[in-house]
């Protein structure tokens, strides 16, 4: 090996390495705002930071304070009209190829405590650019779950230590035929089966009458060597001849 | 001194003699006989104890793990309401965002149920491990009785008729009547002998937290980057409480040691038909809360007779 070779190989290493991590840009907390942890999730393999907080503040002094303390930064507000419509989200500001989205939600049993979640994403595209969505979201099939025939993966949400994984499916084959699918499959991938739910079966709690929530189709829950593993199915409610797939990994590193 | 040589008589002393000899084996026997009862005492308390801080600390543990659970469902939660929140600007196009909403309340739908899961399984596993652990705690794991032609080795290997009965899960029954006529090198009548452990964990209910999970999505105009298409409904984004999660789990554990020879003679300090000696104590789950980012459960006993 040459002389200069190995300082430059190591720079070389260096620079791959910092090119890969994304410079957060510092988000200041409100008043009466702790900080509980800070986490990295990707999201159709595009990473996206959050800072969970706890805050004493009411929302409209949160969206106060981020509607004057962003913009003064340089950051834009995307469609306030829409933001207000749902009044958990507190903001979407966008700043070149960056965005922060805020949201405050009511602290269960503390009045007028909220959790205040602070995401940042440098760029989260949608890969999906065909007008009638044939293509694969961006992201990955999880390793060790098996990928229902001739669907369409819509979206992948992972944490990065790689323990939690969300991935949305669509297809227009019947629920059974898909159930049975994961029944006959998920054991080849070291699931064995631990619990099947019918979405009709859920206690009182869930029902449309009190939640409004009204499913139809079945949950199967599988137990694997480090973690569990979640298949929902269900009927498409905007869709009546598609049926969606949601896989959920968890605690599987 | 004086006086005693005076009025000294000739075996004077072997009544007296006698009474306090009496009076000693009645005191030793007496003693014997509370020291055996206290022992069998520090065995079922030490038993109650043991078997409702195990009891408690599987409750616990299924607490926490019901609390991961509800951190995973409010980070699912948070995940997708960014993707939705976001979708006019990343462009995702209506029907992908009534699919990533399906999917994501179907998700946490399953999460819910299999919660309930985890909450039943836990106490199932308490009622369990806390038996487990007062049988094991006891003081009944009696000496191996040497077979006839049984090697040193083979007799240190081969486990206790007790050991085995654990083994085979026997404590799930809730009694062990001990087979054996033997016991700690004394005798005793066989089949009358036994140790009953009561458990009773409490019950437990699973409380969702409801919310709302909203969005915007491209609508399927081929020019506009318009955010004309609402997505998003009802949904749950973790769980709030497990009503009853501090109730303890209380446990009672009962020996019956009928006719037993303390090597004296035979005499009986528990009759069978007596209620036996019995301990009972109480362990909870404590300091702990289901909701995302809430504390660990810890467990402690609650109260000890």
């Amino acid at each position: 090996m040459k002389k200069h070779t190995k300082p430059v190989l190591i720079l070389l290493f260096f620079f791959l390495l910092l090119s890969n991590v994304i410079a957060w840009e510092k988000v200041t907390l409100p008043n009466q705002t702790t900080k509980i942890k800070e986490e990295e999730v990707l999201v159709n393999g595009q990473k996206v930071k959050f800072i969970h907080c706890r805050s004493s503040l009411s929302r409209e002094d949160i969206r106060g304070f981020y509607s004057r303390y962003l913009p003064a930064l340089g950051w834009q507000e995307s469609c306030p009209e829409c933001n207000q419509k749902q009044e958990n989200i507190i903001g979407t500001f966008v700043k070149v190829k960056e965005k922060i989205f805020i949201t405050a939600v009511p602290f269960p049993l503390e009045k007028g405590k909220n959790f205040l979640i602070i995401a940042m994403s440098n760029i989260l595209d949608h890969a999906s650019s065909e007008p009638d969505g044939q293509q694969d979201s961006s992201g990955r099939d999880h390793p060790l779950v098996p990928r229902y025939p001739g669907s369409r993966r819509v979206t992948v949400i992972e944490s990065d230590s790689g323990k939690m994984a969300q991935l949305a499916y669509d297809t227009t084959d019947a629920l059974d035929k898909v159930l049975d699918f994961y029944r006959k499959n998920m054991p080849d991938y070291r699931w064995s089966p631990e619990l099947e739910t019918d979405f009709n079966d859920l206690p009182k709690e869930l029902t449309k009458q009190k939640y409004g929530i009204d499913l139809h189709g079945q949950g199967l829950i599988f137990k694997g060597p480090s973690g569990k593993c979640i298949i929902s199915v269900i009927d498409n409610p905007e869709n009546k001849d598609s049926r969606i797939i949601a896989v959920r990994v968890l605690g599987q590193a | 001194m004086i006086w005693f040589r005076r009025n000294r008589r000739k075996g004077q002393i072997a009544p007296f003699l006698i009474a306090v000899i009496v009076i000693l084996l009645i005191a030793l026997m007496v003693t014997v006989n509370l020291g055996k009862i206290s022992l069998t005492r520090t065995a079922t308390s030490n038993a109650a104890d043991a078997g409702a801080l195990a009891g408690a600390s599987t409750m616990a543990n299924g607490l926490n793990a019901i609390k991961d659970m509800s951190a995973g469902m409010l980070a699912d939660y948070l995940s997708t309401q960014i993707v939705l929140a976001t979708g006019c600007l990343t462009g995702i196009k209506c029907w992908e965002a009534w699919v990533i909403y399906g999917a994501h309340v179907a998700s946490q739908a399953a999460m819910y149920a299999y919660t309930w899961k985890v909450a039943l399984d836990t106490l199932e596993e308490a009622e369990k491990s806390s038996l487990q652990l007062a049988f094991s705690n006891s003081g009944i794991n009696e000496a191996k009785p040497r077979q006839d032609g049984e090697t040193y080795e083979e007799w240190l290997n081969r486990d206790s008729l007790f050991s085995e009965w654990m083994e085979e899960e026997g404590y799930e029954s809730g009694i062990y009547t001990w087979p054996g006529t033997r016991k700690y090198g004394q005798t005793a009548s066989a089949g009358t002998n036994s140790v009953r452990v009561t458990s009773s964990p409490p019950s437990w209910s699973v409380i969702p937290l409801p919310g709302g999970i909203f969005g915007m999505a491209l609508s399927p105009c081929p020019k506009g980057m318009c955010c004309i298409c609402y997505v998003g409904g009802p949904t749950l984004w973790g769980i709030a409480a497990v009503t009853g999660d501090t109730t303890p789990i209380s446990l009672e554990v009962t020996r019956i040691e009928p006719d037993i020879n303390l090597g004296l003679w035979g005499m009986r300090y528990r009759r069978e038909s007596e209620a036996g000696i019995s301990s009972s104590s109480e362990a909870q789950a404590y300091g702990g809360s289901v909701l995302p980012f809430g504390e660990d459960y810890d467990s402690r006993l609650t109260s000890a007779d």
